[in-house]
């Protein structure tokens, strides 16, 4: 019985053992989770843009396009932190690593801006200006990286 | 006139009621990465919480006891104990997602951040419970979280391609970006969200406090089986508005700031109010329907005198559970904890406890010493036992998932 019982726990551990290979910061490694922190930032900048816009045709309220920015902003800084200590060994990865982290500073700093207007802190930059300079970052993050 | 005027206000309710911060997150993750090539998995969900609802309810009308009591008592202290502590913490996460969820809804219309709204949302949940009668709380929350209905009109004033969503939705295949793992955990996660356990509890728990005999049989039939799959199409609405609005923009939901974009799209500042107060009322009506239902199933299995039919000094210890309870969660979003991710684990948590839920029910309701004429028939238990083996896959296959794609990455 109690050999039956260590041989169910042995295989259970080898089957998580075996299963923990397969998540995806082990399977697809440092390029798997700079795609995946790219993949959030870009969406975050057009979250942000998206937000902006139907603000900008006043569709929208001033306090949910700033909670809209805000959170765009923490899912940027969320996958910065993600990716901030990794160590690349590939010249390629570092250099991917470079572009990402400075995208995400200046996607963070657009976003920031855009707030201040939407919170009518400071009249810079329109919010057609901004939304355009978030897409715009996006794209060029996009097609650097690729 | 009386009877057609409980029915349709039970149908409200149960429409209103029908969905939480699960679902409204899940949905909204979905739509955004799959489009509708997960719809399919809503009606699977409704169709069982609507047979084991049904027959939580049948349990509690016929014996006068709730569910809960009728386990342990039928499967002994055992196996009732493993089933009590997997439900309440379930249930736990569940009421902390919930109680995050109101304070999020309350940061969309006020700017104003989520920990200052946490322990307003918290107390108002315990003041609720405490003072409120339990037809007026489950009213009122579940008639004014019909306003989500914005998302079903939302998707007639977005201008959709309906050929294309139907298609999406009748031949779903999975895009490009997402790995097939992928899809799999997110159509577990939608069935969790769709069957989450406390519905049941409640809902069991809930016709002994209203003090339903045989002859309430029909009309909770009735709220069951149109009530909870209008409120699945409200479920496909949220993914329908995901999927045309932010799927197109690359914009994978991750907040709940982005779930209610489209319906800003589509009508502006006015439907931004109704989605808002939509949320709150769902969201709120669910926190405290997990609130309840954690003192209901504590309560029940250690035999404590519970309800809210009766005076609050009369059950103290369940409205102490309830009170530590509210505590706990609140504490647990004063960590900093983003109360979206405890959404969608407590949904990938809900599924992978189903069985422990739903097994116990399936047997109390084949006990002809309990039910009497009202025992399950054979079409009942066909279709149950058909879904204890959907539930078992989805139950089992969760954790591989979870961690194979990471929790959905």
């Amino acid at each position: 019985m109690r050999i039956r019982a260590a041989l169910a726990l042995a295989l259970l551990m080898i089957g998580l053992g075996l299963l923990l290979t397969r998540c995806p910061a082990n399977r697809d490694g440092m390029p798997g989770q700079l795609a995946q922190a790219m993949e959030e930032t870009t969406g975050a900048a057009r979250s942000g843009a998206l937000a902006l816009d139907l603000w900008d045709n006043r569709r929208s309220s001033a306090a949910l396009t700033s909670v809209a920015l805000s959170d765009a902003r923490d899912e940027v800084v969320k996958a910065y932190q993600g990716i901030a200590d990794l160590k690349a060994d590939d010249p390629v990865d570092i250099e991917r690593q470079r572009a990402l982290t400075d995208s995400m500073t200046t996607i963070v700093g657009q976003l920031n801006a855009a707030a201040a207007t939407v919170r009518e802190v400071t009249p810079e930059p329109d919010p057609r200006r901004a939304r355009e300079g978030l897409i715009a970052s996006a794209d060029a993050l996009e097609s650097r990286y690729r | 006139m009386a009877k057609l005027f409980s029915v349709a206000l039970g149908i409200l309710t149960a429409i209103g009621g029908f969905l939480d911060i699960g679902d409204l997150v899940t949905n909204a993750v979905v739509g955004s990465r799959f489009g509708l090539a997960l719809a399919w998995v809503v009606p699977v969900g409704v169709l069982g919480i609507c047979l084991y609802a049904n027959m939580a309810g049948r349990v509690a009308a016929v014996s006068g006891r709730a569910t809960f009591e009728i386990i342990r008592e039928r499967l002994g202290p055992k196996a009732a104990a493993s089933n009590l502590s997997a439900s309440f913490l379930i249930n736990l996460m569940t009421l902390t997602a919930e109680i995050g969820g109101v304070a999020l809804a309350l940061q969309l219309a006020t700017d104003v951040g989520r920990m200052m709204w946490i322990p307003v949302a918290a107390f108002a949940v315990w003041v609720v419970v405490w003072r409120v009668r339990f037809s007026i709380m489950e009213n009122v929350t579940g008639l004014i979280g019909l306003c989500l209905i914005v998302f079903a009109v939302s998707v007639f004033a977005l201008h959709p391609n309906w050929g294309d969503l139907i298609h999406q939705a009748t031949a779903p295949i999975i895009p490009e970006q997402e790995s097939s793992a992928t899809y799999w955990y997110y159509a577990v996660a939608l069935f969790g969200a769709a069957m989450t356990p406390y519905e049941v509890f409640f809902f069991s728990s809930g016709a002994v406090e209203e003090h339903w005999t045989r002859k309430d049989l029909g009309t909770s039939r009735l709220n069951v089986m149109i009530g909870f799959p209008l409120g699945g199409i409200l479920s496909i609405a949220i993914a329908a508005c995901a999927t045309i609005v932010l799927l197109p923009n690359q914009i994978e939901v991750t907040s709940l700031s982005q779930t209610v974009l489209p319906v800003v799209a589509a009508g502006g500042k006015l439907a931004l109010a109704f989605v808002i107060v939509g949320i709150v009322a769902a969201t709120f009506g669910a926190a405290l329907e997990t609130t309840l239902s954690g003192g209901y199933i504590l309560a029940q299995f250690l035999g404590w005198t519970w309800g809210k039919f009766r005076r609050p000094a009369e059950a103290a210890r369940f409205h102490v559970v309830m009170f530590v309870t509210i505590v706990v969660g609140s504490a647990v979003l004063f960590t900093g904890v983003d109360p979206i991710l405890v959404t969608e684990y407590s949904v990938v948590f809900s599924a992978i406890a189903l069985p422990l839920t739903y097994l116990p029910i399936l047997i109390v309701a084949n006990d002809a010493q309990y039910m009497g004429d009202e025992t399950n028939g054979k079409v009942m238990n066909t279709l149950a036992s058909v879904y204890l083996v959907i539930i078992l896959i989805a139950s089992l296959s969760a954790i591989p998932l979870m961690i194979v794609t990471g929790a959905g990455q």
